[in-house]
């Protein structure tokens, strides 16, 4: 069933989000600084983004099977609370004030730790999405790399805040995204050897993705700017996917 | 002209109207202080709402994207218009003058408003001589409750009693009934404008649920519950319309 083929336009289309997640710092590029409305913005349309695409998937699942999708669901959610608490999220302020090189270096790292898990469960979606139908898993691969722009500037911004240089700032959004591309790949091979608990796993990607959204980066974005432009933006995002998604599954089917 | 069906279509209406107050009763059996859980049920009244307008999405988007995506769009101004209209006023209503008053009345009006194009499903489906009339009618019916469930969700914390939850649960689906008869005998005209009717709906509950009912969660409650509220009542809602 799996052509060489096709797992190689799993990695073609999950690595595009890698190269978008650049874009995200060039804005800071020349010393620039961009005020807290880019961020509460960019992380709003990425959000928006997700909850659409989680959506999709977890339509996906139902059709599949509605036992496996709610269990899979369901195990998405306490799966991602787990990696939450494991990387203690909830601890890392991204307003807090620098505080001091060795401290700073550190959040670094746990803000790219943070969002390393977060690409991890998109990864598997995109993953999961490619093996169900491939212009599923392109639409969702395209819409996640759109959204990597916005969650690249969110980083980069709070990152430039603590006096990371641009560069750090590519290298971290190239880091984050990493596990997109490898998760997705593995998740989309071992896909056919899932057999009877494929809807398991299908509702597993729908669950975290949702949770991901409500529990981190809705709140987040919240925390930045208007809860009008907000509302906005995460409106339009997630009516976006949804619309065109069926659109565009509608035309390849 | 057939007074006969037309009497049908508005009593089947009707009743799905009345299906929105079965929705109150779960809260029933809910005890303690109401306000004390505004957090929570802001959750899962945002979860239900949001389930239900990705489904309007979907079939909106059946028959025309772009209708949909402006009907949507036109449902976001709907409220961005509401809002401006209702800030600041002092709106007297139900049992309760708190200061979030004027918000939960926005919030009925767009549950109400957002009635209007499920009225239109029905007379059109009846108009269609479409075999699935009954099928669709009964899934609205059933939609409804969960509905009914969100608005209880949003007036009961607020200090509505239980009895008013339940009637204006049913009054925001009163757009049904009447809607449904017009809807059935002129289904010529009113079929093209469905996917804009439809996209409205989804387009002003989407915008309600992230202006104003999850802010609000997340003030109230911790990040972690909101997402796990909201997930498990999406998640629900969606199982719901997969089964109906």
């Amino acid at each position: 069933m799996i052509s060489p083929d096709s797992a190689y336009h799993v990695l073609l289309f999950s690595s595009v989000g890698v190269l978008t997640a650049v874009l995200g710092a060039l804005p800071f590029a020349g010393g620039r600084r961009l005020s807290a409305k880019w961020i509460g913005g960019a992380s709003s349309l990425a959000g928006g983004a997700m909850l659409g695409a989680g959506y999709v998937i977890a339509l996906r699942a139902l059709e599949l099977s509605e036992s496996g999708a709610t269990l899979g669901g369901t195990l998405g959610v306490v799966f991602t609370r787990s990696l939450q608490l494991f990387a203690r999220v909830d601890r890392l302020d991204p307003r807090a004030e620098p505080r001091g090189l060795r401290e700073d270096e550190k959040d670094r790292h746990r803000f790219v730790l943070q969002g390393s898990l977060h690409a991890a469960i998109e990864g598997a979606a995109i993953g999961v999405a490619m093996a169900l139908d491939l212009s599923l898993g392109v639409f969702v691969a395209l819409a996640f790399a759109v959204h990597n722009v916005g969650e690249s500037v969110a980083l980069s911004a709070v990152l430039r805040r603590r006096g990371a240089s641009v560069r750090a700032c590519i290298g971290s959004s190239i880091a984050t995204k990493l596990a997109q591309p490898v998760v997705a790949i593995v998740t989309f091979l071992l896909c056919p050897t899932f057999g009877p608990v494929l809807p398991i796993a299908v509702g597993f990607a729908a669950g975290s993705l949702l949770f991901l959204v409500l529990s981190d980066v809705a709140p987040g974005s919240y925390e930045y700017v208007d809860s009008r432009i907000v509302a906005m933006l995460l409106s339009f995002a997630a009516g976006a996917v949804v619309l065109l998604e069926s659109a565009w599954t509608g035309a390849g089917a | 002209m057939n007074w006969e069906a037309v009497l049908f279509v508005f009593v089947v209406g009707f009743i799905t109207a009345l299906a929105t107050g079965v929705g109150a009763l779960p809260f029933a059996f809910v005890r303690g202080d109401p306000g004390r859980m505004i957090g929570v049920s802001d959750s899962i009244a945002a979860g239900l709402m949001l389930g239900a307008s990705f489904g309007l999405l979907v079939e909106s988007g059946e028959f025309g994207v772009a209708r949909t995506l402006i009907g949507a769009l036109a449902g976001v101004g709907v409220i961005l218009v509401g809002e401006k209209l209702v800030a600041g006023k002092k709106v007297e209503f139900l049992e309760t003058r708190s200061v979030s008053t004027p918000r939960v009345f926005l919030f009925l009006a767009v549950m109400t408003i957002h009635s209007f194009s499920e009225g239109v499903a029905i007379g059109v489906s009846y108009g269609g001589g479409e075999g699935l009339a009954t099928m669709i009618t009964v899934a609205i019916a059933v939609h409804n409750i969960p509905e009914g469930l969100a608005i209880t969700a949003v007036l009961r914390p607020q200090g509505a009693s239980l009895w008013s939850c339940a009637r204006w649960s049913v009054f925001s689906s009163l757009p049904q009934p009447l809607m449904a008869v017009p809807a059935f005998l002129f289904v010529d005209a009113f079929r093209p404008i469905l996917p804009y009717g439809l996209g409205f709906a989804a387009g002003a509950m989407i915008y309600m649920v992230f202006l104003e009912l999850l802010p609000e969660a997340y003030e109230r409650s911790p990040k972690a519950s909101v997402g796990l509220w909201v997930s498990l009542s999406f998640g629900a809602m969606t199982l719901f319309q997969a089964y109906v």
